[in-house]
């Protein structure tokens, strides 16, 4: 009887370990965070970064008839994707701005926080009642979690719990034309 | 938890951890099939067969929509029109189905209140709370994956908040970039974030097609296992009479005919409507979201339900196999607590009438204190027992109790911190490395700090030359000839003098930790054509310019923990920096004070109960004199 058990254990054993040996190729590349690397892993390292995609969003001075000028606008991003297209067009909403200093700026409308897509308020009283915080002037602010970033600060984050200001885009100015030509790189919000 | 066996061999404690396991594992209750004669009488026992019964009316309701509803973006929001306004009972199954919905939330909440109240997890039956918890959670996420299908505007935000919060998981502490000097983050948050969203920051068909197939799975998968563990034991599914079911379902009937499931306004990817909601068991949440830097309140929305697994655990030490809740006060206040955040926080969101600036002190101290109150409460039952021999076992439950009041004493000396400075865990813990290891570094860390200071101000002004810490690349030879030489540079070659010189005690720890900087750069940023081959414009182009840390100064400059330490002394210290320090706001003490005076009455009752352990029995004591010849014998 000990000889059976003794048998059925080693088959058992040998039934094992391929088994044993199949998961734990599965489960390696997941261990390898254990390891001290000499490299980077590089798991997502090398991706392939979003150009602009025609139509280039183009305003001129006319539009910009006075300083705070706000105009939405979609800009046009192309990711390299494998389908018959050979790429995958995803559309990026933003505002285009005429500071008082003159310049015009460009910001992702994209909350840095949580991904929700943030409004400009020109009315510091209204943003006091919606967005529990009053600024000095006028201001990005999200309905979500009331972000509010100022744009005279260069979208610095005012009020709210969003951990950094809203991505910019490349104003170029050629001639009398603003082009909305890139977008910093950046995470998912 | 008492073991089986007083055995301390390896092997006798492989067996007793091995019993724990099986003990527990045979405890298992899904539905609450083992209290079915309870449920005859006490409805709260019901709730896991209602549980289960309202599950099977949303599974069948549900495959009837599917039949009408197309899951495309363009189509989605349509197809539920039609669904409720065309097709001839449409409105009633999507109601029931969307009811039942709520109702499994209900019921799943409810009894995870009765099973810590009534102390159904008592004895050896803690598991029982966990599968409680994951019935509750995955409701919530068929609820949460269902919700979008609706396709407005609700459901669009909610979703939208929901699949981006993963990606402040790559900003922890333990998985994420904080310890990227010790190994590279794996982007866990982030990828979940792509699956969730099919790629990229938009909601797209990917994620509706995802959340389809998730919404299914969320259902299916959990009935085949629970109906295969019905079968094997034989269990009655629903102990209910067909009286009791028929009102159960005419009760769902009646509530998707009298209130007809919302269906809210299209979705509208570029509008954001405020102030932003989300299904009601969500919304206190999100209220959190609100008051919270987004990183810790990922952590707490992470550590909500691992409190309620330890939770269970913790009451079985702390008060044995006491089942009655007056008795249990720290287990009262705990669910109290969680209640009331829970409702209040839902209220504040409905209403909008918080103030994200104003409230988190009054929460912050009603969370805390309340958690403190139920343990002195606790403490009190303790104190106060006369029994010296119950006494005198209750020493372990009072250190438990100290050790939950000793983190938030821990906690709120680290917040006097966080509140003072404004900065939060990461750079505050890299602050308090570097002031460990400064002791080691000697006369070079004041030498180190003041040129760290030179070139990127802690008082906000204009840098100097803010790459300063990437002076091993600046300053190589190749990189100098291609791109420049960088601003300051008699100062950063100091630095490279003072980081690459100094020896210190710890230089073997911080020289046994990869830099991760390949000759390449990131993402490439160091390659030209060179005769048709890519190669790096470094000097050494096998090695780079870092391959290896040159000490303790060099690591704590590189990885800018050396400027996270000027921040936080220059931020304390009076009018250094603008604004700073910062006064920790008033209401905030009550915790924070609390925290340390409850560890304080822990430690008193927990020396009262070692105490009773030497005390001399009052009465036995004759007793046991008058029997001497048996004392000694044994």
């Amino acid at each position: 009887m000990t000889d059976g058990v003794k048998r059925r254990a080693l088959l058992k054993t040998v039934a094992a370990l391929p088994l044993a040996l199949t998961f734990g190729l599965l489960a390696s590349p997941f261990l390898r965070i254990l390891l001290p690397t000499r490299r980077p892993l590089d798991v997502l390292g090398e991706s392939d970064q979003p150009l602009a995609e025609p139509p280039i969003p183009t305003f001129t001075d006319k539009d910009f008839p006075k300083d705070w000028t706000c105009l939405p606008f979609m800009f046009n991003q192309k990711y390299v994707e494998y389908n018959p297209e050979g790429k995958e067009v995803r559309k990026i909403p933003g505002f285009i701005v005429k500071l008082p200093n003159g310049d015009v700026v460009a910001y992702s409308r994209i909350c840095p926080h949580l991904g929700c897509i943030f409004n400009f308020v020109e009315d510091p009283n209204e943003c006091a009642k919606g967005y529990n915080f009053k600024p000095a002037g006028p201001v990005f602010a999200c309905p979500c979690h009331l972000s509010v970033y100022d744009i005279a600060q260069a979208g610095k984050v005012v009020s709210g719990p969003a951990p950094r200001p809203p991505r910019k885009f490349e104003v170029k100015k050629e001639g009398g034309a603003y082009k909305v030509v890139a977008l910093e790189a950046g995470s998912i919000a | 938890m008492p073991s089986t066996t007083n055995d301390r061999s390896l092997e006798g404690v492989l067996s007793s951890v091995g019993d724990w396991f099986k003990t527990r594992i045979n405890n298992i209750d899904i539905f609450d099939e083992h209290h079915q004669l309870e449920a005859k009488t006490n409805p709260f026992y019901a709730l896991g067969p209602i549980f289960y019964l309202v599950w099977f009316i949303v599974m069948f309701t549900g495959l009837v929509l599917i039949m009408w509803y197309v899951p495309t973006k363009s189509a989605a929001f349509d197809s539920i029109l039609n669904i409720q306004n065309g097709i001839p009972i449409g409105g009633l199954f999507r109601g029931m189905h969307k009811y039942g919905a709520d109702a499994m939330i209900i019921a799943a909440t409810m009894r995870l209140y009765r099973m810590f109240i009534m102390a159904d997890f008592k004895p050896n039956k803690e598991f029982n709370i966990i599968i409680a918890l994951i019935t509750l959670l995955l409701s919530m996420y068929s609820g949460l994956t269902g919700y979008l299908l609706i396709w407005n505007q609700r459901a669009f935000w909610a979703t939208k908040v929901f699949a981006t919060f993963p990606t402040y998981m790559d900003q922890f502490a333990i998985m994420g970039d904080f310890y990227l000097p010790l190994y590279k983050s794996l982007h866990l948050g982030w990828n979940t974030a792509e699956v969730l969203l099919g790629g990229g920051a938009a909601i797209t068909q990917n994620t509706i097609t995802r959340f389809f197939s998730l919404h299914l799975a969320f259902s299916l998968i959990p009935l085949i296992l629970v109906e295969l563990y019905f079968y094997k034991n034989a269990y009655t599914r629903v102990p209910l009479n067909w009286i009791k079911r028929s009102i159960l379902i005419l009760m769902l009937a009646f509530v998707a005919i009298a209130l007809p499931a919302a269906q809210g306004s299209r979705s509208d990817p570029d509008v954001t409507p405020l102030p932003i909601l989300s299904d009601w068991y969500f919304l206190g949440l999100y209220q959190m979201y609100k008051y919270l830097e987004p990183v810790v309140a990922t952590y707490i929305t992470l550590v909500i339900p691992l409190t309620v697994f330890a939770l269970p655990f913790a009451d079985s030490y702390i008060t044995g196999p006491e089942k009655d809740i007056m008795k249990r006060p720290f287990m009262l206040m705990m669910t109290f607590m969680g209640f009331v955040c829970w409702v209040v926080f839902s209220i504040l969101i409905i209403v909008n009438i918080a103030n994200i600036h104003t409230d988190p002190p009054y929460w912050r101290s009603f969370l805390y204190l309340t958690v403190n109150a139920g343990i002195v409460w606790q403490l009190l039952l303790i104190a106060r027992n006369a029994d010296m021999k119950w006494k005198a076992k209750q020493v372990v439950p009072c250190m438990i109790m100290f050790g939950i009041c000793a983190t938030q004493t821990f906690w709120a000396w680290v917040y006097d911190y966080m509140a003072k400075t404004e900065m939060f865990i990461d750079p505050l813990g890299h602050a308090a490395l570097y002031n460990m290891g400064r002791g080691a570094m000697g006369d070079t860390a004041d030498k180190v700090e003041a040129l760290v200071r030179k070139m990127h101000p802690t008082t906000g002004a204009k840098p100097v030359n803010q790459e300063y810490w990437n002076f091993h690349v600046l300053l190589d030879p190749g990189y100098v000839a291609r791109i420049g030489e960088p601003s300051a540079k008699q100062d950063l070659e100091e630095l490279r003098k003072l980081c690459v010189e100094t020896k210190t005690p710890l230089d073997f720890v911080v020289k046994a930790i990869p830099t991760f900087e390949t000759p390449m750069g990131q993402n490439g940023a160091y390659l030209i054509e060179q005769n048709g081959k890519k190669v790096s414009f470094l000097s050494d182009k096998e090695k780079g310019a870092h391959p290896t840390y040159h000490g303790l100064v060099d690591f704590m400059v590189n990885n800018r923990w050396a400027w996270d330490y000027c921040t936080l002394v220059d931020r304390l210290k009076p009018g250094v920096v603008k604004g700073y320090p910062m006064s920790v706001p008033e209401v905030d003490w009550y915790w924070m004070i609390g925290g340390a005076l409850s560890a304080a009455y822990a430690l008193v009752v927990a020396m009262q109960c070692k105490q009773a352990q030497t005390a001399e029995p009052p009465k036995q004591v004759a007793a046991a004199d008058t029997k001497p010849a048996e004392t000694t014998g044994s």
